[in-house]
């Protein structure tokens, strides 16, 4: 008797909770990109807790709440695939949230295609991923090539005008197609390319590239590579005393762990940002920019950067996309998402038919006094410029 | 003109760490008679002895060397005594396979403790670099350079002169010349193992100074180690430092004029033309044995 009643009881109370949406993300929480993907998630983590605390995401009369199954993809866009694969096929998610990484985010791309899955995703930035005619994936983040183009623009806007300028980038699909937009855009504009070079992944030293960049004397050194290779360029640009007026990182000055690594010689570093604090826009979920940074800063002790922001933007366009749909059928999100373009803390989001994001800008910081601040377009603050030497 | 300088003083100090990196793996290979293929994992494994002592600890990476010797020797020893040992008389490829399990095994463990995240350990006082007329040179290359230099001196004194050197040097000559005249094998394949070992785990400590690492930066060491020995030939002492001295130039200069991605290429295809023209290496003699 006594185990029919709680039989029942149990019954009772599973038809008045809420049911669930589970969404799945594989990302990096190991390796190469751990720093990185921690980011992304707190930026996931963050919308899930807003959504459910405002009762969940409404899907015509129902409101689900959010879980996000998280795996750890070790920075391995091989593992990336399995593991989308075991979340869409084991675990019946039907709509995925983007890993860190280009890479990763390709490798997950082709599972998310095969099965018909959805993935927004706000962690690969290679224009490559837009070119295979994927029609299930959309993301949030401007593509590669602007990362170097947004940093060669800033560069000849500055007095005295630089004139010549060396590129170095690993050699991953990112990195490559960043340097190239540094390229072609320095060429434009006018710049004397004097150095274009990759180096291996995973390279943990860059001396010979630096003494090329030092019998060069460049005014300008755009360096196109991850997190530690930033960390590395910076520390071996100044061991081999090399003074350029204009240095640029396509990732890494806008995070904390940059300044925190290198201290002093972080100063005046330039680099590109998704997205910036400095952004003023109105948004449904966190009534404005500021309002994210508010939340985000109250969740984490720390202002939000733009890999946060971009995992946030992700999620946030997958749920305006499901509830404007008023359903949970692929095509139908999907349909919602080829046509919205919605103001939000991130700036306008709206994809064009490759699934790829047309309608926001692209920042750029420079580090001054220990901390990122928006110098372009937008300005926070006057770009420090040329560099002084380092001490 | 002086960017070439520049280039072969980049070479030498460069190379010096190699030579003494590949050492404790020449050394194995020429008195035991095995291809150590753990070698490099166990460098890596010093690095991160070295690596935990200082964030954990605070003991300075040099401080350590002494402490990664001592672990690393004993390590050796214990390797050698449980397992090397038991299959040294049986084909050689069981070696090879044991080895290679046991590479396997310390990559994917350190990868299970450290995660695959790039390490380093970052010395404040060696951080800079100094001009000498239009050279750069920086410290922690000088400080690494400077180090190798002091140890393989020292190994090479110690098998030179002590009466436990001689052993090992007559034991790689001839193991039952050896026997005859008292000298127990066994103990010094032990001894021997252990000293390599012991040397891996110095070359890991120098390692770490002198770079970033991950768990799985082993294979490419211990692909270096080899490419030392058999350039130098599996001699002596000298022609590890002229072997790796070797290699370093050749990194160094085809990096510089070919590009990073040529570096592994340009060694390797270095590696099979010695093996087909001079099989004993450039400047080998026969084992350690050899005056």
């Amino acid at each position: 008797m006594r185990v029919f009643l709680a039989l029942i009881a149990f019954l009772i109370s599973l038809s008045f909770s809420q049911e669930v949406l589970r969404l799945g993300a594989a990302v990096s929480f190991s390796g190469k990109y751990a720093k990185e993907g921690e980011l992304l998630k707190r930026g996931y983590e963050l919308w899930k807790e807003r959504v459910n605390a405002r009762g969940g995401i409404k899907v015509g009369n129902k409101r689900y709440r959010v879980e996000i199954i998280y795996y750890d993809d070790q920075s391995d866009p091989k593992t990336t695939a399995k593991l989308v694969e075991k979340l869409i096929t084991q675990d019946k998610v039907r709509f995925i949230l983007g890993p860190y990484g280009s890479a990763q985010v390709f490798a997950a791309a082709g599972v998310v295609e095969k099965y018909r899955a959805l993935m927004v995703q706000g962690g690969g930035a290679s224009s490559k991923i837009y070119r295979q005619g994927y029609r299930h994936v959309f993301g949030v983040f401007n593509i590669a090539p602007d990362y170097g183009k947004n940093l060669i623009d800033l560069a000849v806007s500055l007095k005295p005008r630089p004139k010549t300028v060396a590129i170095i980038y690993e050699k991953d699909i990112f990195s490559e197609d960043a340097a190239r937009g540094a390229l072609e855009e320095a060429k434009k504009k006018g710049l004397k390319v004097v150095l274009f070079e990759g180096y291996p992944k995973g390279t943990q030293d860059l001396s010979s590239l630096m003494l090329k960049i030092r019998t060069k004397r460049p005014d300008v050194v755009i360096g196109a590579g991850h997190f530690k290779d930033s960390v590395l360029v910076i520390k071996q640009l100044k061991q081999f005393r090399i003074n350029p007026k204009f240095v640029g990182l396509t990732v890494g000055p806008p995070v904390p762990a940059f300044v925190k690594a290198l201290g002093k010689d972080a100063e005046y570093v330039f680099g590109p940002v998704q997205w910036s604090r400095a952004f003023r826009y109105k948004d449904p979920l966190f009534g404005s920019t500021e309002g994210y940074v508010k939340a985000y800063r109250e969740r984490y002790g720390e202002d939000p950067e733009y890999h946060a922001a971009g995992g946030t933007a992700a999620a946030l366009a997958l749920q305006i996309a499901i509830e404007r749909a008023g359903s949970l059928d692929v095509e139908k999100v999907r349909k919602e998402l080829l046509s919205m373009k919605v103001e939000t803390f991130y700036g306008v989001i709206g994809f064009d038919k490759t699934g790829k994001i047309v309608t926001k800008p692209m920042a750029v910081i420079q580090i001054q006094g220990g901390k990122p601040v928006t110098v372009y377009p937008f300005r926070e603050a006057e770009p420090v410029y040329p560099k002084p030497e380092w001490k | 003109m002086d960017l070439l300088l520049q280039l072969l003083l980049e070479a030498i100090l460069l190379g010096t760490f190699y030579a003494f990196l590949s050492l404790g793996f020449s050394l194995t290979w020429g008195v035991l008679n095995i291809l150590n293929l753990a070698y490099g994992s166990l460098v890596v494994l010093g690095s991160y002895l070295a690596y935990s002592l200082f964030n954990a600890v605070g003991v300075d990476p040099i401080v350590s060397l002494p402490i990664s010797f001592a672990v690393g020797f004993v390590l050796g020893l214990l390797l050698q005594v449980s397992f090397v040992n038991r299959v040294i008389k049986l084909e050689p490829f069981m070696v090879l396979i044991l080895t290679f399990g046991l590479d396997i095994l310390i990559s994917h463990t350190l990868n299970y403790f450290f995660k695959a995240d790039i390490r380093s350990i970052d010395v404040p006082y060696a951080e800079g670099s100094f001009i000498v007329g239009n050279l750069i040179v920086s410290e922690v290359k000088l400080l690494v350079f400077l180090l190798s230099l002091i140890l393989t001196a020292l190994l090479f004194l110690f098998l030179r002169f002590t009466w436990t050197g001689r052993a090992i040097r007559a034991v790689a000559l001839d193991v039952e010349g050896a026997r005859l005249v008292g000298i127990s094998p066994e103990r010094v394949f032990a001894l021997t193992m252990g000293i390599g070992t012991g040397v891996a785990f110095l070359s890991g400590n120098l390692y770490g100074i002198l770079q970033g690492f991950t768990p799985f930066d082993g294979g490419l060491l211990t692909v270096k180690a080899f490419l030392v020995s058999v350039l130098g030939g599996l001699g002596r002492v000298e022609s590890a430092l002229f072997g790796g001295l070797l290699l370093g130039t050749m990194e160094i200069f085809v990096s510089f004029y070919a590009g990073e991605s040529w570096k592994l290429f340009a060694s390797l295809v270095l590696m099979i033309l010695v093996l087909i023209f001079r099989p004993r290496g450039l400047m080998g003699g026969k084992y350690y044995g050899e005056a």
